[in-house]
Protein backbone atom coordinates (compact mmCIF):
# COMPACT_ATOMS: atom_id res chain seq x y z
CA UNK A 1 0.00 0.00 0.00
CA UNK A 2 1.11 2.92 -1.16
CA UNK A 3 0.60 5.40 1.63
CA UNK A 4 2.94 8.67 2.23
CA UNK A 5 1.74 12.14 0.52
CA UNK A 6 3.52 13.68 -2.53
CA UNK A 7 3.92 16.93 -1.09
CA UNK A 8 5.85 15.11 1.73
CA UNK A 9 7.51 13.22 -0.97
CA UNK A 10 9.10 16.43 -2.14
CA UNK A 11 9.70 17.35 1.42
CA UNK A 12 12.11 14.73 2.12
CA UNK A 13 13.96 14.99 -1.33
CA UNK A 14 14.56 18.41 -0.75
CA UNK A 15 15.31 18.38 2.90
CA UNK A 16 17.96 15.71 1.89
CA UNK A 17 19.56 16.50 -1.19
CA UNK A 18 21.55 19.51 -2.24
CA UNK A 19 18.32 21.81 -3.57
CA UNK A 20 19.14 24.77 -1.12
CA UNK A 21 20.71 28.00 -1.66
CA UNK A 22 24.57 27.25 -3.14
CA UNK A 23 24.01 23.31 -3.00
CA UNK A 24 22.76 23.48 1.22
CA UNK A 25 19.99 20.98 1.47
CA UNK A 26 16.32 22.57 0.72
CA UNK A 27 14.11 23.87 3.00
CA UNK A 28 14.46 21.99 6.42
CA UNK A 29 12.32 19.31 7.26
CA UNK A 30 10.87 20.45 10.73
CA UNK A 31 9.35 24.07 8.79
CA UNK A 32 6.72 22.66 6.51
CA UNK A 33 6.11 19.75 8.34
CA UNK A 34 5.54 21.83 11.58
CA UNK A 35 7.51 21.88 14.73
CA UNK A 36 4.96 20.99 17.57
CA UNK A 37 3.08 18.21 18.39
CA UNK A 38 1.50 15.73 15.56
CA UNK A 39 -2.50 14.97 15.01
CA UNK A 40 -4.02 11.59 13.58
CA UNK A 41 -6.72 12.81 11.59
CA UNK A 42 -9.57 10.51 11.08
CA UNK A 43 -11.47 10.61 8.07
CA UNK A 44 -14.67 8.97 6.69
CA UNK A 45 -13.89 8.59 3.33
CA UNK A 46 -10.49 7.64 2.09
CA UNK A 47 -7.09 9.51 2.02
CA UNK A 48 -5.20 9.26 -1.29
CA UNK A 49 -1.76 9.75 -1.79
CA UNK A 50 -2.96 13.78 -3.16
CA UNK A 51 -6.12 14.56 -0.29
CA UNK A 52 -6.54 13.85 2.80
CA UNK A 53 -10.04 11.99 3.15
CA UNK A 54 -13.05 13.91 4.62
CA UNK A 55 -12.38 14.88 8.14
CA UNK A 56 -14.85 13.05 10.75
CA UNK A 57 -17.13 15.88 12.47
CA UNK A 58 -16.93 16.51 16.10
CA UNK A 59 -17.65 13.51 18.41
CA UNK A 60 -19.55 13.35 22.15
CA UNK A 61 -15.95 13.24 23.30
CA UNK A 62 -12.49 12.56 22.59
CA UNK A 63 -12.55 13.89 18.92
CA UNK A 64 -12.63 17.87 17.36
CA UNK A 65 -13.28 18.15 14.13
CA UNK A 66 -10.13 20.32 12.76
CA UNK A 67 -7.79 19.54 15.58
CA UNK A 68 -8.20 15.51 15.91
CA UNK A 69 -5.97 13.79 17.90
CA UNK A 70 -3.63 15.98 19.49
CA UNK A 71 -1.92 13.85 22.11
CA UNK A 72 -0.43 11.08 20.87
CA UNK A 73 2.84 11.08 22.81
CA UNK A 74 5.98 10.31 21.76
CA UNK A 75 6.74 7.37 19.50
CA UNK A 76 10.10 5.08 19.85
CA UNK A 77 12.49 6.26 16.99
CA UNK A 78 13.12 3.75 14.21
CA UNK A 79 16.71 2.27 14.59
CA UNK A 80 18.14 0.30 11.06
CA UNK A 81 15.46 0.95 9.67
CA UNK A 82 12.66 0.04 11.97
CA UNK A 83 8.67 0.53 11.66
CA UNK A 84 7.68 3.55 13.85
CA UNK A 85 4.38 2.72 15.67
CA UNK A 86 1.97 5.43 16.45
CA UNK A 87 0.15 6.64 19.18
CA UNK A 88 2.31 5.42 22.10
CA UNK A 89 -0.88 6.78 24.03
CA UNK A 90 -4.17 5.03 22.98
CA UNK A 91 -6.07 7.68 21.22
CA UNK A 92 -10.17 6.63 21.49
CA UNK A 93 -13.69 9.28 20.85
CA UNK A 94 -17.43 8.20 21.76
CA UNK A 95 -19.07 8.59 18.56
CA UNK A 96 -22.40 10.97 17.91
CA UNK A 97 -23.19 9.15 14.95
CA UNK A 98 -25.66 6.50 13.75
CA UNK A 99 -23.28 5.54 12.81
CA UNK A 100 -19.52 7.00 12.11
CA UNK A 101 -17.88 5.61 9.79
CA UNK A 102 -13.65 5.28 10.72
CA UNK A 103 -12.05 4.89 6.48
CA UNK A 104 -8.49 6.18 7.01
CA UNK A 105 -6.29 8.45 8.92
CA UNK A 106 -3.59 10.98 8.28
CA UNK A 107 -0.97 11.34 10.65
CA UNK A 108 -0.36 15.07 10.26
CA UNK A 109 2.32 18.12 11.03
CA UNK A 110 1.26 20.67 13.60
CA UNK A 111 1.64 22.67 10.37
CA UNK A 112 -1.18 21.39 8.10
CA UNK A 113 1.43 18.99 5.94
CA UNK A 114 -0.24 15.55 5.95
CA UNK A 115 2.77 12.91 6.24
CA UNK A 116 1.54 9.21 5.79
CA UNK A 117 -1.76 8.07 6.01
CA UNK A 118 -3.84 4.62 5.61
CA UNK A 119 -7.47 2.85 4.95
CA UNK A 120 -8.27 1.10 8.42
CA UNK A 121 -8.07 -2.24 8.14
CA UNK A 122 -12.03 -3.57 7.31
CA UNK A 123 -13.36 0.35 6.34
CA UNK A 124 -15.47 1.40 6.80
CA UNK A 125 -15.65 0.58 10.27
CA UNK A 126 -19.40 1.65 11.26
CA UNK A 127 -19.08 2.91 15.38
CA UNK A 128 -22.53 3.28 16.51
CA UNK A 129 -24.11 5.96 18.80
CA UNK A 130 -22.21 6.18 22.05
CA UNK A 131 -19.89 3.38 21.09
CA UNK A 132 -16.43 3.61 21.65
CA UNK A 133 -13.37 3.72 18.94
CA UNK A 134 -10.09 3.09 19.88
CA UNK A 135 -6.72 2.67 18.27
CA UNK A 136 -4.29 0.92 20.38
CA UNK A 137 -1.34 2.97 21.21
CA UNK A 138 2.39 0.82 22.62
CA UNK A 139 6.11 1.23 22.07
CA UNK A 140 7.39 0.55 18.73
CA UNK A 141 5.37 -2.62 17.40
CA UNK A 142 2.88 -2.58 20.19
CA UNK A 143 1.26 0.02 18.50
CA UNK A 144 -1.88 0.35 16.29
CA UNK A 145 -0.38 1.93 13.41
CA UNK A 146 2.99 1.18 12.12
CA UNK A 147 4.88 3.22 9.61
CA UNK A 148 7.81 2.58 7.53
CA UNK A 149 9.68 3.35 4.51
CA UNK A 150 11.26 0.16 2.16
CA UNK B 1 -4.52 -7.16 7.87
CA UNK B 2 -3.92 -5.54 5.15
CA UNK B 3 -3.06 -7.49 1.36
CA UNK B 4 0.34 -7.21 -0.06
CA UNK B 5 2.14 -5.98 2.89
CA UNK B 6 6.05 -6.57 2.91
CA UNK B 7 5.26 -6.05 6.75
CA UNK B 8 3.55 -8.56 8.81
CA UNK B 9 3.97 -8.73 12.54
CA UNK B 10 4.06 -12.86 13.81
CA UNK B 11 1.67 -11.73 16.87
CA UNK B 12 -0.69 -8.90 15.29
CA UNK B 13 -2.07 -7.12 17.94
CA UNK B 14 -5.07 -5.17 17.73
CA UNK B 15 -4.89 -1.75 15.85
CA UNK B 16 -8.36 -0.53 16.60
CA UNK B 17 -11.34 -1.36 18.91
CA UNK B 18 -15.22 -0.61 19.05
CA UNK B 19 -16.34 -0.81 22.45
CA UNK B 20 -20.33 -1.00 23.74
CA UNK B 21 -20.96 1.85 26.53
CA UNK B 22 -20.92 -0.89 28.88
CA UNK B 23 -17.08 -1.81 27.93
CA UNK B 24 -17.88 -4.57 25.96
CA UNK B 25 -15.68 -5.17 22.59
CA UNK B 26 -18.48 -5.00 19.09
CA UNK B 27 -15.43 -5.07 17.12
CA UNK B 28 -11.79 -4.91 16.24
CA UNK B 29 -9.44 -5.12 13.58
CA UNK B 30 -5.97 -5.68 13.03
CA UNK B 31 -3.04 -3.46 12.86
CA UNK B 32 -2.74 -0.81 10.58
CA UNK B 33 0.57 -0.80 8.98
CA UNK B 34 1.07 2.27 6.49
CA UNK B 35 4.11 1.39 4.26
CA UNK B 36 5.21 4.09 1.77
CA UNK B 37 7.69 2.61 -1.07
CA UNK B 38 9.77 2.91 -4.38
CA UNK B 39 5.86 3.05 -5.77
CA UNK B 40 4.57 5.61 -3.30
CA UNK B 41 1.55 7.39 -4.84
CA UNK B 42 0.29 4.54 -6.96
CA UNK B 43 -2.56 3.06 -4.64
CA UNK B 44 -3.16 -0.23 -4.85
Amino acid sequence: MAAIDQALVSILLNGLTPTGAAGIPGTAIGTPVGTSAMRIRLNSTLSTASAAGTELSTQTSGYTNGTGWSSLGQSTASSSGSAVGVPLTTQSFVSNGSPTAVVSFDLTGSAAQRGFWGPFNAQPVNVGSGNTFQVVGGSGAAAGIQISLT
Amino acid sequence: MTEGLAFEPEDEPAGWVIFDPDGNVVDSGGQTVTEASADAGEEN
